[in-house]
Parts: C-alpha cells; structure tokens; sequence
C-alpha cells in the first residue's frame, strides 16, 4: 500500500507505547482486585488495539501474541479464568514484548527484532492461550522452547516508557500544537514552552484587535485638531472685535486657558496615540512571530539522508547547511520537509557526478550541497545548490520531445525558464532509470506542489558548474501581502504573490471573441470573466455603467484570467484567519482577514477562481454565454472517521484525503457523536469497539436523531463474522466492512458509491 | 457592557421597572435566573445569562460568496474574531418590526467563546433577575411549531418574551450556517 512520505512505524510506535502503559498499569490493577470484571475491559480494548495497529504494518509475530492476550482477557472477563499472578505475569510479558518492539528506531530493526524472539512469542502465545492451571505443564513439556524465554523474568525495557507519561515533543519542536487547552507545560530541556495551538491564535486575535482600538484613537486627535483649527477661528474673530473692557479681558482669558487645554489634550492625545500604536504594534508582531521556528528544524535528517543516498551511488559528498536559525513559520517548515529531502536526493543522483568523473571535469573529488535559507525583500528563500554537472538542455529537450509535450521548432527556442519548467510537470523524470532514490518523476511535481500550496515559487539556475533550485516563500503564512479589492460592494483581497498585474481597462479596449469578453494586455489577449458571476453576487449598479473597468489577472497552472472587479482599493499586510470549520470548505475563499479599520474582508484563493473559471466557460455557464447565468459551485465531500486506534484512522485519513475528500476524525462514538453536532457530513466512517461509545451505539443514536438518520455511515471492523455484520447493519449502517477492505478498493468505492464522486 | 446597554431613563420605564422588581422583594428566597433581554422585530427574547459571550456595537457584516441560506447574513469580526452572522428574523420568519419602537441596535455574541454566533438584535434593554415561578408554558401553538427555539414565556417590563432554549436556537443557528 502506497502511503507516500507517511511513517506508520511512527503511529504504530506512539500507539503501543500508549495501549502498553495501559496495560501495564491496568494489569497490576487487576492483579489486586481480581474481583472487579470491569477492569479488564480496557485491557481488552488495548490489546484489541495494538492487534490492529501490527496488522495494519503486517508485523504477524505482533499480531498473534496482541490476539492472544486479547483472548486470555476474554476469558478472563467471562469469569472462566481468573487472574492469578502467574498469568498477570504472563499479559506483562507479552506487554513488554510489545514495547520492545516499539522501542526500536525504524521498522526494519523492528522486524528483525520480531524474527529473533519468533519462537519466544510462540512460546507465549501458545502459553496464553491455555488455562492458567495447565501453563506451567505446557511449557515444561515444550521441547524446543528456550528455556530462558520461558523461565518468568522480566523482559528490560526502559522504565521511561513503561511509566505513562505524556510524550515529550523535542525541544526544537517546542512550539507544535499541545493536544489540549491545558496548561502550558515546559519541555524537558528547557528550550521552549508547549502551548496550545488555540491559545496562541487567540493571543493573535487579541493582540489584532489592541493594535485596531489603538488606532481608533486617531479619530479622537482629528477632531481635536478641528477643534483646535475652530478655536484659532474664534480667537481671531475675538481680536478683531476690538472691544475693551473687564469681561472682554475675561474672555480672552478664557479663550487663552481653553486654547492651552485643548492643545494639552491634543499633546497627550497624540502621545497616547504613539504609544499605543507602538506597543500594540510590537505586541502583535511578537504574536505573529511566536508561529515562527528556526529553519534548522526542517534540516534534521538532512545529514543522515545525504550520506546514505552518496554512499549507496558511490558519491563523495559534503552537506553544508546554512541559515539554520532563519525564523520559519512553523506550518511553512513542517510543509518544507518532504520538498527538502526530493530538492536533496535529486541534487545527489541527478546533479552530483561520481569523483572520478568529477576529477574528469577538472573538479575535486568532493560534491558540495548546499542547503540554504534567507529573508530576501520580504520572502524567505530556500535553496538547495551543488556543484554538479548541471541540467543537460539537449537531453531535457530530447526527453521533453519523446513525450509529445512540445514540438522541436518550439523547443530550440525556448529560454532556460521555460525548459526548466517542463522538470516539474508530473511524471516528468530525464532519469534513465527508476531507482528508489529518484527517477519517477514525482519529486520535482511535489516540491512545486508544496511552493505553490503556500503562495510561492521555484526557480532552477543551471550551468556546467552546478544546478541550484531555489524555492521562494512567503516568510509566514501568518501575514499576506495582498491586494484589496472591492467586488459587490464589498472588500475583498487576493495575495499579490498569485496575481500577475492589475489594470484599469476603458470600455472600449473590450471586445468580444465568440460571445465572451476579451482584451489586449501587454500584447497578450486574454479573456475577461466578472468577479460577481464566479462568486455568485450580485453586481452592484455602478460596475455596469463605468467607462472602465479594473481588471485583475490571475494565472494558474500556465493559464490567465482577467477578473473584473469594482476596484482596486490597495495593497496591505493582512493577518489570515482560518474561517469557522462550522462553514466547511467555502469555494473560492481562502481565508478572512480584520483590517486596520475593524473591518473584515476576505481573502480569495486564486487558483480555485482560475480553475472554476475554466470549468464553467467549459460548461458555458459564464456571462457572454447565455447572460448571467449563476454559476453553481460544486463543494468537495467531507467525511468523518470514528475510530479509537490511531493507526487505523490515520490510515483511513490518508486513503480518503487522496481519494479527494475532506476528512474529519473522532477518537470514539461520544467523539463522533459531538463532532457531528459541530458540522455537517456527507458520510460517517465508524470503527465498531471504541471506549466511551462504540460503534453499534453511536449508529443507533445518529439513526434516532432526524437531522442525521440520512447520514450514510460505513462500518469498519476487525469483526468478521456473520453477526456481527448484522448487528451493525439492523442498527442503521449503509455498510459493514472488514478492515481488510484497505487491501483492496472496497473501501473506497464502498464510500464512493455511498456519496459519489469527491465533489 | 454597561455602557453599551445605558441609555436615558424615561419616567415611564422607570414606573414599569419598579412595577417589574417590587413584586420580586417578596420572593427574595425564591430562586432566580438571569437573561439578556433582547428585542428582535416585534418580539422580545430572553437569552440566558450564561448562553451570551457579550454584547458589543454593530459591525459590518461581509456577505460569504455561495452561502445564500436563509438565516445567514455573513461573517463579521468581534474582538478581533471572525465570526458567523445568523439572521434572526429571517431564520425565524418574524413579522418586521414597527417602526415607531426605538432602535439601539446590538450585536449579540452567544455560544461558547470557541463556537460562537452573533446576531443582531434592534434592541438590547439589559440584564434582568427572573424568578422560576415567574415562567408561563408556551401556547399549543407555539409548542407544536416545527422551529420552536423557545421554552416558555416570561413576563418583563418590556412585554412578554419567549425564554430561549439555547441548545435549539444554537441547532438552529448549525443548520444555518450548513
């Protein structure tokens, strides 16, 4: 099964470590109070879980001792066995087993771990699966089980793990989201402070709006100095009156004292007004930069990789990392990780000779990459650059030709930008072979993926000298620059990195090519559409009778759109806020942002307009095709799981995400049941044994209730057998699947057949 | 708040006031809840106390392309939050108001500091103490309505209002913003 750059080893491991503690507390529990059935359910349900956890990474040896000490529990429950110390020791055995093998680094030490202790965990399995009277008999009559293995002791893992304790995130990682509202808790080493992701944001949207009541002030010091301005006025026509006498003595005294007040006011006003704006000002950047973390981060495995991939082709290579402190917001720099490693195997494999042919070339044996990152005119720039061969143009033209994407008159005449661009199409590869290092074609795709996603881009430089890929970002998606625009009447705003050019068009220069409407921009013909037909508003009366007309141009994916638009308002920082999930996905909204004003405005995301664009001239449902026809927006699918084992659901996340849906997860039924209070889905997905509320009851409840009795929901279970797929369809459920259903595509066409397409 | 909510005291209001709180002095011992008093259209509401976030000034409302639901005017930003703006009237298909009733708008933040919603309401008198015996039953009428959001009637100084069952009016406000 393709997971692409997704570590289940990783789940697996957190998994067991988790269902372990359980155990092993729940064990000695039980030990002492033998009595007492109800404490052996979640001893069940962990062993049930870490069962599917091994059989989701096909490591047999776990699965089999898991199902065992599931089964022995079983029968405890039932009261057929009773837990007599000999077998606690036994469930403790196969516990620790179990952490051993999640103690290991990576999944193949892991299995080869699980090979070596095969028979131990024989041994055991088979011994949990006998009475505990008639173990002792068994294992001594087994003749080929070690007897050093079978011999009760303590099986050593590491007192930290066993101990349940909430695990710790890296220093380095300080700043990722806490899985609560908790309090902050500070991390081992002292170097940072875990806090909740939603602490942080509301620390921003505070800080947000001091910086919008500060400011507010400003309108307090104008109408002060209008007053002072009318003072002037009346002091001057006071003097001009020339009148004498004690009470004109009097009020021009009083005219005197309310000028040196008013001007006072107007002082401290202005003062006030500075500092506010200052300190709220640095108040709200600290906000902003509390999402940032060292780009250093995102480099971690960095060596480890360079020297494996040199060493397995037989290259010479020395990694040099700079800029490793540049402050990266932290969801540019989980993003950048997997583009980092592809940027760095390819500059290996493709880029880097091996020494000899280096010393050839008249180089030194040793490569040089360079991984690189900086803050240039507002962006942060990553760049990844060796000292290779360089991109060979012939052979990228050849390679370019024999996959029909262009002709040979127009390849010999393109510039190195537009050659070099064919190397991000998907699929596209100049490797002569197919190795697990590179060559399928799908690096270079993700790295563009990745840089667009976040609003940035790449750019390849290529000589004989070497090859540099350099990746610009913005340097936290945080802020966006972005330009404000008025559509309908109302402010709206796209990121200037999307857009290509804003023009003011007069009338006259629009002309109509097959019904739709066109115009020349720098010798470039390119077709018009209205804000207000994509994004379904309506128009408001004056964008109608205008003599011209402020168009914006949008280019995705190598098209352009020109967006006519109420007007341009200006460019300005504006802080992203996430829209409400209660909204779901929202076409062609990206994000919101509050203006210095206190207004809201939104952020429009301009690939989904360029896209829908397209579509809808496709389906002719744009104005200049049969009027002002509304153009009806599809919205994507959105599913929630319900599943306790963290494996599983990330599994079933994956599967669904690629598949093109939106995917939502709850960890049990009581999960589930308030996640659906929160949003609307198209489709449940429910695993059946869940602590709190499990699947059956969570079915019979959402089926009780009017507003979800139409929810389609599929079950997914280990269970197989016959009655247990009645009992989850009697309750209400579309659909019962096993869990081996990921193997094949049952699953998703299951759920396809259920909601339709994505969309 | 108490600015926001302050406004000049007419005689008459301070007569029905009066007429509202005396009576309460014999049912001190009598236990009371709080409501925000609310008037939307023609009719006036009592919110509890705890299902309200706060009462801030109006603010623009910016309509959200696609999302044309009855009952969903858009989003706004309240204390530097984006936030959901139900449509109360629309959404509960009230009769508009008079126009002769006095208008100090407010927006009205309820929900859960996480989950929250506003509406705007023309008129937001304040806080008051209610008594339990003080709640009257719903009419047939009312209590068979498929979008019933409220659970009984209470007498203020205002008129009758409809106490609001905040988990319905909250479902309601869900489905809207679907």
């Amino acid at each position: 099964m393709d997971l692409g750059g997704f570590s289940m080893f990783d789940l697996f491991r957190t998994e067991v470590q988790q269902h372990c503690a359980c155990l092993a507390d729940g064990l000695v529990a039980l030990e002492q109070n033998a009595s007492q059935p109800t404490l052996v359910e979640p001893l069940m349900r962990a062993a049930h879980s870490v069962k599917g956890a091994a059989r989701i990474i096909n490591l047999d040896g776990a699965v089999a001792l898991a199902h065992a000490m599931e089964e022995c529990l079983v029968r405890i429950q039932r009261g057929v066995e009773v837990p007599v110390p000999a077998r606690i020791d036994d469930l403790l055995k196969g516990s620790d087993i179990l952490l051993s093998l999640a103690d290991h680094a990576t999944e193949e030490e892991a299995r080869s771990w699980l090979e070596g202790e095969a028979a131990a965990i024989a041994v055991l399995a088979q011994a949990l699966t006998l009475p505990a009277a008639a173990k002792t008999a068994a294992a001594v009559t087994a003749p080929t089980a070690p007897v050093a293995v079978v011999t009760p002791q303590p099986i050593v893992a590491p007192v930290a793990v066993v101990t349940p304790q909430p695990i710790v995130a890296p220093a380095s990682a300080a700043v990722e989201v806490a899985p609560s509202t908790a309090a902050a808790s500070v991390s081992a080493a002292g170097a940072g402070v875990l806090v909740a992701s939603s602490r942080l944001e509301k620390l921003l949207q505070l800080s947000g709006e001091s910086l919008v009541e500060a400011r507010r002030l400003d309108s307090i010091r104008r109408t002060l100095g209008r007053a002072k301005n009318a003072h002037r006025t009346l002091s001057d026509a006071l003097d001009s009156l020339e009148v004498t006498g004690s009470r004109a003595g009097e009020a021009m005294s009083a005219v005197e004292t309310s000028r040196l007040a008013l001007e006072e006011a107007l002082s401290q006003v202005e003062e006030h007004l500075r500092r506010g704006e200052e300190l709220a000002s640095a108040l709200h950047n600290e906000a902003v930069a509390s999402r940032m973390r060292p780009f250093g981060d995102a480099c971690g495995a960095l060596p480890r990789s360079v020297r494996d991939v040199a060493r397995t082709l037989g290259k010479d290579v020395r990694l040099v990392i700079s800029g490793a402190q540049v402050p990266v917001d932290r969801e540019i720099l989980r993003q950048l990780e997997a583009p980092l490693g592809h940027l760095v195997r390819n500059a290996i494999d493709h880029g880097i000779e091996t020494p000899d042919e280096r010393v050839t070339a008249g180089k030194s044996r040793h490569a040089t990459l360079w991984v690189e990152a900086r803050h240039h005119a507002g962006s942060l720039v990553v760049e990844v650059r060796e000292d290779g061969r360089g991109i060979n143009r012939d052979n990228l033209r050849a390679r370019i030709a024999t996959k029909n994407l262009s002709s040979a008159e127009m390849l010999a005449t393109m510039a190195d930008a537009e050659l070099f661009d064919f190397l991000f199409l998907p699929g596209f590869s100049t490797a002569a072979q197919v190795t697990d290092i590179s060559g399928r074609g799908v690096g270079l795709d993700v790295v563009q993926s990745m840089a667009h996603a976040v609003g940035g881009s790449v750019e390849v430089r290529s000589s004989p000298r070497g090859t540099a890929f350099s990746l610009r970002l913005p340097v936290t998606l945080s802020i966006v620059r972005a330009a404000v625009i008025s559509i309908a009447g109302e402010t709206y705003a796209l990121a200037l990195a999307r857009l290509e050019r804003i023009d003011r068009i007069a009338r006259t220069e629009i002309k109509n090519v097959e019904g739709r409407p066109t115009t020349m921009i720098r010798g470039d013909t390119v077709g018009l559409v209205h804000a207000t037909d994509l994004l379904e508003l309506k128009p408001t009366a004056s964008q109608d009778s205008r003599d011209d007309l402020a168009v914006v141009s949008l280019q995705a994916a190598g098209r352009t759109v020109g967006l006519i638009v109420d007007a341009f308002l200006g460019e300005e920082d504006l802080v992203v806020r996430k829209l409400d999930a209660r909204l779901g996905e929202v076409a062609h909204v990206d994000a919101a942002s509050i203006r210095e004003n206190g207004d809201l405005l939104l952020i429009l995301d301009a690939d989904d307009l360029v896209q829908s664009t397209l579509q809808l001239l496709e389906q002719g449902r744009l104005r200049g095709d049969g009027g002002r026809s509304a153009a009806t927006v599809r919205r994507k699918k959105r599913i929630l799981v319900v599943e306790d084992s963290i494996t599983v659901r990330e599994v079933e996340r994956q599967m669904l995400l690629r598949a093109g849906y939106l995917v939502d997860t709850a960890v049990d039924g009581v999960d589930g049941w308030n996640a659906v209070q929160k949003q609307s889905y198209d489709l449940i997905v429910s695993d059946v044994d869940m602590p709190r509320m499990n699947g059956i009851e969570f079915v019979r409840k959402l089926r009780a209730d009017r507003r979800f009795e139409r929810i389609p929901v599929v079950i997914v279970s280990y269970k197989d057998r016959e009655e247990d797929r009645l009992a989850g369809l009697e309750v209400g459920a579309s659909a019962y699947l096993t869990k081996g259903s990921f193997q094949d595509r049952s699953f998703l066409q299951t759920i396809a057949d259920l909601v339709g397409s994505t969309t | 708040m108490s600015r926001l909510l302050g406004r000049p005291t007419n005689p008459m209001t301070v007569a029905q006031s009066t007429k509202a709180i005396a009576p309460a002095r014999s049912l001190r011992r009598e236990a009371q809840f709080n409501v925000l008093i609310v008037r939307c259209a023609n009719e006036w509401f009592a919110l509890p106390a705890a299902s309200v976030v706060h009462v801030s000034r109006v603010t623009k409302v910016h309509a959200l392309p696609h999302r044309t639901s009855v009952g969903f005017r858009g989003l706004t930003a309240l204390s530097g939050a984006v936030v959901p703006v139900i449509d109360l009237i629309a959404l509960l298909g009230l009769r508009l108001g008079d126009e002769s009733l006095a208008r100090n708008a407010r927006m009205v933040t309820v929900g859960d500091a996480h989950a929250p919603f506003a509406f705007e309401a023309d008129d937001v008198p304040g806080v008051y103490a209610i008594a339990h015996s003080a709640l009257q039953s719903l009419p047939l009428t009312v209590e068979s309505a498929p979008k019933r959001i409220s659970s009984g009637l209470l007498m203020t100084p205002h008129g009758t209002a409809s106490l609001i069952d905040p988990e319905r009016l909250f479902a309601e406000f869900r489905s809207a913003l679907a």
